[in-house]
């Protein structure tokens, strides 16, 4: 019982109850806000949402950060429905390729993190101008096929037993990561490189690996995501993952872990994404404006980031 | 014996200080007055430093109260204790590293002229200091951390004679330096004492402290022993005071030389001893600091590593567990020799090396996580199967180790940090034994530990050795060293110079060894690397080499710009007309303004991700108030620049007061500022003074317009910030906060400086996109890109993204870079869907340059941090 109320958990319940505070004012605004139709679809919302940010936060337990994810994104879209639609693959290729291509970028941006030492900063916000140079070149020249296939929107449209799929893909990489950071040594190196490398670098931890594998799987996730949304939205298309970079920084922190790395949960980090979604959705459903969702929500950001902030303070 | 001091300068009475459950200082009175050179002796952790940190106002005392001159006085931070005219000296530099030798001098308070920083006085002072304590060598326009480690001390030495202090506090402040500096030293400390000063000396070294001091005091844990005329005591009646224990009892009794431990019965498995040693090393060098040491540990045997601090011990620990690059030599486990690359290697079953290493907060422990999770770090793949962690085996090695080690704790799952000192050391101790060692290194493991748990680990220490554990102890301590080990070799220069045991192996040998007196070291200094600094005159080349190494960033940037522009220009078909040349400058001062706002905000640490979008509203406000009669138009491009500083001081609130991550604080004012642009201009469009927009966007005299407003900003904003007081304590606190803090430094006010100006020059950058693109949109992407591309435009100038070194002009050449790049793709023809990929790949490559001096570091202790 301790632990479940201790400081580290802190931030999950503010969280939890900012989620309760939007759904309450949903529903007084309209009552469909919460009927069960309506969350599955916030939900199903989340997932891609969740898929990101579910890598992005191994980076950032590590004290690091991923700005290649938005373009990582487009290329795991852009590049599995190019192999798709060719008749030789007959579709085999379609996820290996696409999740490859993320794992690939993860590679390089680990590679160039672990043993140039670029700050992940700047040297993944090149990989993002990169791989945009490289889609531009690719799409430009032969407008390759770029609509969504069966799987994909299986994947990401369609409903089993009347849940979303995407739900389910989602629950799957959830449930993958949860138990590597909390059941399997590997998990216990993220924290410990992400509190202090070089502690860890002298109880043997191969930190560097460590570094390579978070930011592979920061890719993966990524590309996963790209796929899936090609599929929801049934084709892919530059700048798709524009609009997933900032809000999957603003869920993992929201849901507790640090910036600066070594802390975190990753139930946190669902919670973040589940409380970033809903309060999109209900600024949409206030009709409010695009200028006042925008100030709402950099304003709600703040005031969490400040509340968790003084929580820390006082109890030390 | 009279009272030697009669006219006390400072006075402390009743100072207790505690740091958890360890009493530091217990009720301590201690007077010092001037025109004295006052030592203050004692073992370590007798509590010297903390009460020389009390002084100097870097902690406060839990009871006690100050006088100076007879006033009551409180030191809240280093500061206030520095208004005073207290000076320190201390062990750990307070220098910051990316400032020049003068700067560093001056730093708290720098000669001013017309409120600027007057660097020509500056520098004549730090000429004048540097030369009074007999260090002209050192050029006062040299970047501090490339300065080897004794001449920086004799920079911090330098820096607190400066501020003309009343007293001066010196702890071990001879630790890295050469032995002609050292007697350099003693001189400036005697003229300094001749003139009136007070001067408080700690130092291990009795023979220093028998050559300068006037009077001694002596610390023994945590109290005041006594105070004596330096004359009245020999030093051989001194140490036993700082002891004050019965040697014999506090360690454990030795196996003797039948191999039989007397008192601890049930171990002994002496006649086992096989030949070959379980450690043996061969002629191991590395760098200089490491030359040609051989030496050989058996099993069940503690050998010691004695000698001065800085001779090679901690280096040879790291060499043989695989932490430094390029060392020569060999290292044999059991007559085998395995390669050690990593401390992953040490550790394998074939090795079984463990090291405690020296710093236990920083490189033995991670402080925030848990005990259960710091226990189990080192021997975490045993307690796994396949990966997956085996919880019973966990629960089981820890409740060993707790149990073993005998580790005060009552939560498991509490941060390691709320641990004392000795129980954390505990914990780092126990971390290894679980990977069951053969070799135990152990880096001065007692240091700030108190008296009771040292004992309890030097007895563990000859129980491991007994079950058959080789271990090589390395201690600043020699009374330990003596108490503890089987044999002692002493290191100097990184030699190995004298093995002592049995009946040899007591103080005066330890010590007559360490200074390795009447030998011929004595004249080369103290560490090899020192020579390269000696006798040179400031050649041309050296004083180009100092450019280079100054301004490496920009002149890069400056080079790569140059290139490119040349090749434009050979590729234009009509030549370089104005036009042409306008066009060029009107497409990068827009990237340029933001880059030069980023700029400000990195040299202090940060980061602004929201200046993208101050941009974006501050060029949708102008779309709506910069137009109609001429004074409207100033009194809204007022409003606009106005605005951008109003949220540049919103930023710096939030990242100052709040204490919020500014990456973090700053994506979300970033929203808020983005969904004011929005309000002002919900859809693209507007109106913007015609007549302001060909003022820019035109050219002067053949000058383009856009090109002088970056050349005044440089002149009038960038250079007086970069010469006044706040803006190169913004460099300070980049470059290391601590050290900032340490020297009195505003650091919340340096931030704010930069964050506000930084939102300044945002807006500005807002106000030429409106009057280029004649309207305002407010378009996330577009502040996204101007966002990232600014950090890139920082980076590619030279501007480190840590902080603390820099400047505006590389991140202009480097906005022009980036902005450049299509244009030069266009005039050669390149296809321009290669364009976007250059891009990227200039950028990548750009940052990449940088990492590959990191492949070159030769201790991993510099890489990983």
């Amino acid at each position: 019982m301790k632990r479940i109320f201790s400081k580290a958990s802190q931030p999950i319940f503010i969280a939890s109850a900012c989620i309760l505070v939007i759904l309450a004012i949903g529903a007084a605004i309209n009552p469909n806000f919460v009927s069960p139709d309506y969350l599955l679809l916030q939900l199903e919302v989340a997932s891609f949402l969740g898929i990101v940010a579910a890598g992005a936060m191994l980076v950032i337990l590590l004290g690091h950060i991923d700005l290649s994810i938005p373009w990582t994104i487009t290329l795991g879209g852009m590049m599995s429905t190019a192999v798709a639609h060719m008749p030789e693959t007959a579709g085999l290729l379609t996820l290996p390729v696409g999740l490859g291509c993320g794992v690939l970028v993860g590679l390089i941006n680990g590679v160039g993190i672990a043993w140039l030492r670029v700050p992940s900063m700047i040297f993944t916000l090149g990989m993002n101008a990169v791989l945009q140079g490289l889609v531009v070149l690719y799409t430009g020249g032969s407008a390759p096929a770029s609509h969504a296939t069966k799987l994909m929107s299986i994947m990401a449209v369609e409903r089993t037993f009347g849940i979303p799929n995407s739900l389910f893909v989602w629950g799957g990489v959830s449930l993958v990561i949860a138990f590597l950071l909390r059941a399997t040594q590997f998990g216990r190196y993220i924290y410990a490189v992400g509190n202090r490398e070089r502690a860890a670098y002298l109880s043997g931890v191969p930190t560097r690996l460590v570094i390579v594998v978070c930011f592979a799987v920061s890719g993966l996730t990524a590309a996963l995501g790209g796929i899936m949304l090609t599929g929801y939205s049934t084709k892919a298309y530059q700048g798709m993952g524009d609009a997933y970079l900032l809000p999957s920084i603003a869920a993992i922190v929201l849901g507790g872990t640090s910036v600066l790395g070594g802390s975190g949960s990753y139930l946190g980090t669902v919670v973040g994404v589940l409380l970033i979604v809903l309060l999109q959705s209900m600024l949409s459903v206030l009709q409010m404006p695009e200028a006042g969702r925008q100030i709402i929500y950099g304003g709600v950001l703040l005031s969490m980031l400040l509340l968790y902030g003084r929580g820390a303070r006082l109890s030390e | 014996m009279s009272d030697p001091i009669r006219h006390p300068f400072l006075k402390l009475e009743g100072v207790t200080k505690r740091y958890g459950g360890v009493t530091a200082l217990a009720n301590v009175d201690f007077a010092c007055s001037l025109g004295t050179i006052h030592a203050v002796v004692g073992e370590n952790g007798a509590g010297k430093s903390s009460l020389m940190k009390i002084i100097a106002g870097v902690i406060r005392s839990d009871e006690g109260r100050i006088y100076l001159d007879e006033t009551l006085v409180h030191f809240a931070s280093p500061a206030d204790a520095t208004r005073h005219g207290i000076a320190c000296i201390f062990q750990e530099l307070s220098l910051l590293p990316d400032l020049s030798v003068s700067d560093n001098i001056s730093i708290a308070d720098p000669p001013r002229r017309f409120g600027l920083i007057d660097r020509r006085r500056q520098r004549d002072c730090a000429i004048d200091i540097l030369r009074e304590i007999g260090c002209p060598d050192i050029h006062p326009s040299e970047r501090v951390k490339d300065l080897p480690l004794s001449r920086q001390q004799m920079v911090e030495i330098a820096k607190a004679l400066v501020r003309q202090p009343r007293l001066i506090i010196m702890d071990e402040a001879t630790s890295a330096l050469t032995a002609k500096d050292v007697e350099q030293l003693y001189k400036v400390i005697r003229q300094l004492r001749d003139r009136g000063l007070a001067i408080l000396y700690i130092s291990h070294r009795m023979h220093e402290i028998a050559a300068l001091a006037d009077i001694c005091s002596v610390f023994r844990n945590g109290r005041h022993i006594d105070t004596f005329p330096m004359a009245t005591r020999t030093a051989a009646e001194i140490v036993p005071l700082m002891i004050g224990r019965d040697v014999s009892q506090a360690y454990p009794p030795k196996p003797t030389a039948d191999g039989t431990a007397s008192s601890i019965p049930g171990r002994i498995n002496v006649e086992s001893r096989s030949p070959i040693p379980a450690l043996e090393v061969i002629s191991l060098s590395w760098e200089h600091v490491l030359n040609g040491i051989s030496l050989d540990v058996a099993k069940n045997e503690i050998v010691g590593l004695g000698g001065l601090d800085g001779q090679g011990q901690s280096e040879l620990l790291l060499a043989l567990f695989g932490v430094l690059r390029g060392v020569d030599g060999k290292v044999l486990i059991n007559g085998r020799q395995p390669s050690i690359d990593h401390p992953r290697q040490a550790k394998a079953s074939n090795v079984r090396m463990a090291l405690i290493p020296e710093d236990r907060k920083t490189q033995g422990l991670l402080l925030p996580m848990s005990i259960r999770d710091n226990l189990v770090l080192a021997a975490a793949s045993d307690l796994s199967n396949h990966g997956v962690i085996d919880s019973t085996k966990e629960r089981t090695a820890i409740d060993e180790a707790v149990e073993k080690l005998r580790i005060k704790v009552n939560d498991l799952d509490a941060p390691v940090r709320t641990l004392s000192g000795g129980n954390q050391q505990k914990v780092v101790i126990g971390k290894w034994l679980m990977k069951e060692p053969r070799i135990l290194l152990l880096n001065d493991p007692t240091r700030g530990i108190d008296v009771g748990t040292k004992q309890e680990l030097y007895r563990l220490m000859r129980e491991l050795a007994q079950a058959g554990i080789a271990i090589l102890f390395y201690s600043t301590d020699y009374e330990e060293l003596i108490g503890m080990c089987d044999r002692v070799v002493v290191c100097y220069g990184g030699k190995l110079i004298r093995e002592l045991k049995g009946a040899d192996l007591n103080d005066h040998n330890l010590i007559t060894a360490a200074l390795n007196l009447s030998e011929e070291f004595v004249r080369s200094g103290s560490v090899g690397a020192v020579s390269e600094t000696g006798g040179r005159s400031q050649s041309k080349w050296q004083t180009f080499r100092r450019f280079w190494r100054w301004n490496f960033g920009p002149i890069t940037a400056f080079m790569v710009f140059a290139i490119m522009f040349l090749l434009f220009s050979v590729k234009q078909q009509n030549g370089l007309s104005v036009n042409v040349l306008t066009s060029l400058s009107n497409k990068g001062v827009v990237l340029a303004l933001v880059a030069m706002a980023q700029t400000l905000v990195i040299l202090t640490g940060g980061f602004d991700l929201s200046a993208g979008m101050i941009l974006t509203m501050a060029s949708c406000l102008a779309s709506v108030v910069v137009n109609g009669s001429p004074g409207q138009i100033a009194l809204g491009a007022a409003a606009v620049l106005v605005s951008g500083l109003v949220a540049g001081a919103i930023n710096a609130t939030i990242v100052v007061l709040g204490r919020i991550q500014p990456i973090i604080a700053t994506l979300a004012t970033g929203a808020i500022y983005f969904g004011i642009a929005l309000l002002l201009r919900p859809s693209p469009g507007g109106e913007v003074s015609e007549d302001l927009s060909n003022a820019l966007t035109y050219d002067v005299g053949g000058i383009p317009t856009s090109f002088l407003l970056l050349v005044g900003i440089l002149i009038f904003v960038w250079w007086p910030f970069r010469n006044s007081v706040i803006g190169r304590n913004c460099y300070a606190v980049g470059s290391a906060e601590g050290a900032a803090y340490m020297s009195g430094l505003a650091i919340g006010r340096s931030r704010f400086a930069a964050y506000a100006l930084g939102g300044l020059l945002a807006a500005t950058a807002g106000l030429a996109l409106s009057l280029i693109s004649l309207s305002g949109e407010a378009s996330a992407s577009q502040g996204g890109f101007y966002t990232l591309n600014s950090i890139a435009a920082v980076a590619i100038g030279g501007t480190s993204l840590f902080g603390g070194s820099g400047g505006m002009i590389g991140s202009i050449l480097g906005a022009f870079i980036l902005r450049t790049i299509s244009d030069l793709l266009f005039v050669f023809n390149a296809p321009a869907l290669w364009q976007p990929l250059f891009q990227g790949l200039i950028l990548l490559g750009a940052v990449c340059l940088g990492g590959l001096r990191v492949l070159r570091r030769k201790n991993q202790m510099d890489v990983f941090l």
